[in-house]
């Protein structure tokens, strides 16, 4: 019984952080904050996968899971080198 | 397994190989030129041979990859079908060959003619799926190629017009999908075959009809009829001249022919509300588009106002819905496909020998390009439904049926915006043909440009002359989409 | 604007995502993944490269003509799909068995990975195209 518990436990919490996340993405006064607000977002899509692969027993959410990460990871770079430079790829 | 089952797939993958062999040869403009008329004959020719295949009532059914009926994806062929395929390679030939003379050199660099195959292949796709979300992924192999093609050139107002266009066509793809997804949630079925059984199990369910209007307003604005006809006139005037003739012989009248084929055997199950919203639809369409087309004095804007109005008359056929509406109903579409193709490409010519379409500045085209002239007569008034053209007969055979069944009001309207429509065909003709020659024109050679032309209104008399043969063959089409039990056999084998 | 950090990070997992699209590759045809995402992820991998040591680094390195993925992708993808019909069978029947390979086992092959080998050149080349304009103009 222990283990439906703490899933849906941590889907809520995640569920909770997630809006947390879009109100700060959407309001977030300067592009720094919506950069950081995006970057969780999908970290926290990753941590949804995995919990919800854990409630349904199955592994098939795992690539969906890698892919996303990639992306995530992606953009962020992206978004940063934006942010500090003013452009996303390097002219030379 | 018959040959001709398998040979189902060629319309769709010679057109992609031609596009694939002018991709691979960049540059040489001659060959993808010979490589483009070369698919497009290839085609034509198939397709006449499956005509005379499925003439006799076979539907050769095809499934890809040998997946088992319902599951995988299924390419069918009835007459209908086989029909449409060989007007639309027809108009594809003569467009191809308009374009030969007249294209620029940076668009044909740019790979027009790869595009253009690629359209076609999203066209013929359309006509032979058996499959809806198959059809969803045809039409947007067409609509994305006809963005490219629509945009490429790009002045100014050409993007913001493809702009427009490629929003609406965008919203309407999204709700398409929607609506698959109901249809899937609802039935748990893709096949359109399968699909008109467990529709045909969920009779008297408010969710079909709802999803049947989801369906009529998706394909309603990508045909162009009433109320969703406003992108049009438009975007078919700013580009190219054979790219608009393309668009307007065949683009609209692909969601035409697929509102003929789910309305015939997908959402059938309600005709008292979805037909006769279809024949209210149909009347608004037909008047306004002729009432838009009446007060314009731009040649090409004038004619895509046109388009709007016979899709009204097509989808009347659908509305009336008894098997010889349905059959003037399909000799109405190919007809106009073949008169349509033509006038666009007359337009068009137009356009190149003087430089305008505004019907103002123009005046006196007889005295300077008498061939011209006369084939846009006879393309107007095969439009407008004299005897012995096309027109006439598919006009004729339409309100017979609507009489038949008693529907007077539309047959009323239709006879009322045949006269505007003869009307403007005469405003045309009276301000660009008419009068005394302007003094700017310049005697050009203009053969090679009507040749194309020509042919589709010579095809337009024949299907006049050969009207009972025509419509032997549209009438064998009409009666199979009354009985959709046929279609469902052939595909299901049951 | 170079960033060390970035360099040296991005060298280490450039491989692993470039495994990754493999990965999912050659599992395509009969589970999650297939021709599409794996030249997603494969494309993630060239934009990562950019990234870290801009456009002309890339050149140098991937010396290749992306736009002709496009339509070697596309013919890969219809010849598969032409060459059944030679034997009479339908478009697209994809043929399948199992084979021993020294290293790793028996392996199930299918040609459908062709199919999804060409869609996979298409969308990388498709991609790269759409990213070397935006990235270089």
């Amino acid at each position: 019984m222990l283990l439906p518990t703490v899933t849906n436990l941590a889907l809520f919490t995640i569920t909770i952080s997630m809006a947390l996340c879009l109100w700060r993405l959407i309001v977030g006064p300067s592009f720094p904050d919506r950069v950081a607000a995006s970057d969780t977002i999908s970290t926290n899509i990753v941590a949804l996968l995995i919990v919800l692969s854990i409630k349904f027993t199955t592994q098939d959410y795992f690539d969906a899971v890698l892919v996303i990460a990639i992306l995530g990871f992606l953009s962020s770079v992206a978004l940063a080198k934006f942010l500090i430079g003013g452009s996303v790829f390097d002219r030379d | 397994m018959t040959v001709m089952n398998n040979l189902l797939i060629l319309p769709v993958v010679l057109p992609l190989l031609g596009a694939i062999a002018i991709f691979l040869t960049r540059g040489r403009i001659q060959l993808h030129r010979a490589i483009a008329i070369v698919t497009v004959l290839t085609m034509l020719l198939f397709s006449i041979i499956l005509l005379g295949y499925v003439k006799e009532g076979a539907i050769p059914v095809f499934s890809a990859g040998d997946w088992e009926i319902p599951y995988g994806i299924v390419f069918a062929a009835d007459i209908f079908s086989a029909l449409m395929l060989t007007v639309a390679s027809i108009v594809a030939t003569a467009v191809l060959l308009f374009s030969f003379k007249t294209m620029d050199e940076a668009r044909e660099k740019y790979g027009y003619y790869a595009f253009f195959l690629l359209v076609m292949m999203g066209v013929n796709g359309s006509f032979l799926t058996g499959d809806i979300f198959n059809l969803y992924v045809f039409f947007e192999i067409m609509l994305i190629c006809s963005y490219i093609l629509l945009s490429l050139g790009s002045g100014k107002e050409q993007l913001r017009e493809s702009f427009k266009f490629m929003v609406i066509n965008m919203l309407s793809s999204t709700l398409f999908l929607v609506g698959v997804a109901f249809l899937y949630g609802v039935t748990g079925t893709l096949n359109l075959a399968d699909l008109a059984v467990k529709v045909q199990a969920a009779q008297g369910e408010g969710f079909i009809t709802v999803i049947a209007v989801l369906f009529l307003v998706v394909f309603g604005t990508k045909a162009a009829i009433f109320p969703l006809y406003f992108w049009l006139p438009d975007s078919y005037r700013v580009p190219h001249p054979a790219v608009s003739a393309l668009f307007g012989g065949l683009l609209t009248k692909v969601g035409v022919y697929v509102l003929y084929r789910i309305f015939t055997l997908v959402f059938i199950t309600d005709p008292g509300y979805t037909h006769t919203l279809l024949l209210v639809v149909a009347a608004a369409t037909m008047v306004l588009g002729i009432i838009g087309a009446v007060f314009q004095m731009d040649m090409r804007k004038l004619l895509s106002y046109h388009i709007i109005s016979q899709i009204g008359y097509m989808i009347m056929g659908l509305g009336i819905f008894t098997s010889s509406s349905l059959a003037a109903g399909v000799l109405f579409i190919i007809h106009n496909i073949l008169v349509k193709g033509a006038l666009f490409l007359v337009a068009g010519t137009v356009k190149h020998l003087t430089g305008t379409e505004n019907l103002k500045e123009l005046g006196g085209l007889l005295q300077v390009y008498p061939w011209l002239g006369i084939i846009f007569f006879f393309a107007g008034i095969s439009l407008a439904g004299a005897p012995p053209f096309s027109g006439f007969f598919a006009k004729y055979s339409l309100m017979l049926a609507g009489l038949e069944s008693g529907r007077y009001v539309i047959v009323a309207v239709s006879l009322g915006v045949s006269i505007l429509t003869l009307f403007s065909m005469m405003k045309i003709f009276q301000y660009a043909f008419w009068g005394a020659a302007q003094d700017w024109y310049e005697q050009k050679s203009y053969g090679h440009l009507v040749a194309p032309a020509a042919v589709l209104v010579v095809l337009s008399v024949a299907m006049g002359l050969g009207a009972q043969w025509m419509y032997e063959l549209s009438a064998a089409a009409g009666s199979q989409l009354l009985d959709p039990s046929i279609y469902i056999k052939a595909v299901l084998g049951a | 604007m170079k960033s060390f950090i970035l360099e040296t990070v991005s060298k280490v997992v450039l491989f692993v995502i470039l495994i990754f699209s493999f990965y999912l590759l050659l599992r395509g045809h009969n589970a999650p993944g297939g021709g599409f995402i794996a030249g997603l992820m494969t494309s993630a991998t060239f934009i990562l490269l950019y990234l870290a040591l801009g456009p002309g680094a890339r050149k140098q390195i991937l010396p290749l003509n992306f736009r002709a993925f496009i339509p070697v992708g596309l013919l890969i993808s219809a010849l598969t799909g032409l060459v059944p019909l030679a034997g009479g069978k339908p478009f697209l029947t994809s043929a399948f068995g199992y084979a021993d390979l020294p290293v790793f086992g028996e392996i199930e092959w299918a040609t459908a990975m062709l199919f999804d080998f060409g869609v996979y050149l298409v969308v990388v080349g498709v991609t790269m195209s759409i990213i070397s304009v935006l990235g270089e103009e």
